[in-house]
């Protein structure tokens, strides 16, 4: 029992984050509930392997990411975009645009629109990321894990880990910046047509130019 | 103590997309973003680089933010489960084969 004891003295401070986690990588309760309990039998079996000292939340994350790729997955395989390398070093590490950015108070505008969508609706367009940039983008952007440790992670080269990153930045960025239209917090206007997301923040910085004093480029009374 | 050459060098244009500088540091820190003391020092680095200091700290906002929005709290019902399951397992219950 002293084991066990120990085990969980240790372990679970991280269950709440990993349940999280584990909620948007397999997007359902019960799979979710379901590979938190095998990640922490894992865990808890092969607790004498881990070296005291070292980092367990990482520990803990790989057991789970490797349990659920193993055991959990049910989409079929989507292909996997073309992992060039090139195009990651631009850009890649903003989950906003800044372009044009010199106009404070409206371009934090935008965070405000992404801080009024409904936590559930943040969540389903994380979880409708493909599963290949989904986990990444987990990892970098909501978990905070450096990218040599989601490389250490995966058992990916860290050149793979930012290419997947890249896109599934771009992925994630259109999805809110889809759900901020949708739900009015961006007008039809600020978005042209066929636009990437970058074209889109473009277009929205180049009004900012024209006029920062005029009404605001989100709708930050609607609720 | 960085010399007039560097201070030059890493001088912002005004615009952390264009920024070799900025942009540099606004990587680096959101490379393992949730370590404090390390983005602590990258902010310090990013101090004549008002833009890109701003850039970076509504990065910093939106990875906080969408953090917390997908924070849940695991059941109790699960917490209940998994030690009932480590007991099992510590007893000599269930072996590898029941996993």
């Amino acid at each position: 029992m002293a084991a066990q004891e120990q085990f969980m003295e240790q372990t679970e401070p991280f269950m709440d984050e990993l349940y999280s986690y584990a909620k948007r990588l397999t997007r359902h309760d019960n799979d979710a509930e379901d590979l938190v309990q095998d990640t922490y039998i894992r865990a808890f079996k092969g607790f004498d392997k881990f070296k005291q000292g070292t980092n367990l939340r990482a520990w803990l994350y790989r057991i789970m990411t490797n349990t659920f790729i193993n055991s959990y997955r049910r989409a079929k395989h989507r292909p996997i975009l073309s992992e060039s390398v090139e195009d990651y070093q631009l850009s890649s590490q903003f989950l906003l645009g800044h372009e044009g950015l010199g106009s404070g108070p409206t371009h934090s505008a935008e965070v405000e629109f992404l801080s009024q969508i409904p936590d559930d609706q943040i969540k389903d367009a994380l979880e409708s990321l493909p599963e290949h940039y989904r986990i990444p983008v987990l990892l970098a952007d909501i978990e905070g894990f450096p990218y040599k440790e989601i490389a250490e992670l995966l058992d990916l080269p860290e050149g793979t880990v930012m290419s997947r990153l890249h896109r599934g930045r771009k992925f994630l960025k259109n999805e809110l910046y889809e759900l901020g239209e949708k739900l009015g917090y961006l007008g039809p206007q600020d978005l042209a047509p066929q636009d990437t997301i970058t074209n889109k923040i473009s277009s929205k910085a180049a009004k900012r130019k024209l006029s920062d004093s005029q009404q605001p480029v989100v709708a930050l009374s609607q609720t | 103590m960085m010399n007039q050459d560097n201070r030059d060098a890493n001088k912002c244009p005004g615009n952390p997309v264009v920024c070799e500088h900025g942009q540099r540091c606004i990587a680096d820190s959101l490379n393992g973003w949730r370590q404090e003391s390390w983005v602590g020092q990258m902010r310090i680095q990013l101090s004549d680089c008002v833009p890109c200091l701003l850039a970076l700290d509504m990065e910093l906002q939106v990875r906080h933010m969408l953090h917390d929005k997908t924070q849940e709290k695991a059941p109790q019902a699960l917490r209940i489960n998994i030690s009932e399951a480590l007991g099992k397992i510590d007893l000599g219950e269930i072996g590898p084969a029941d996993l």
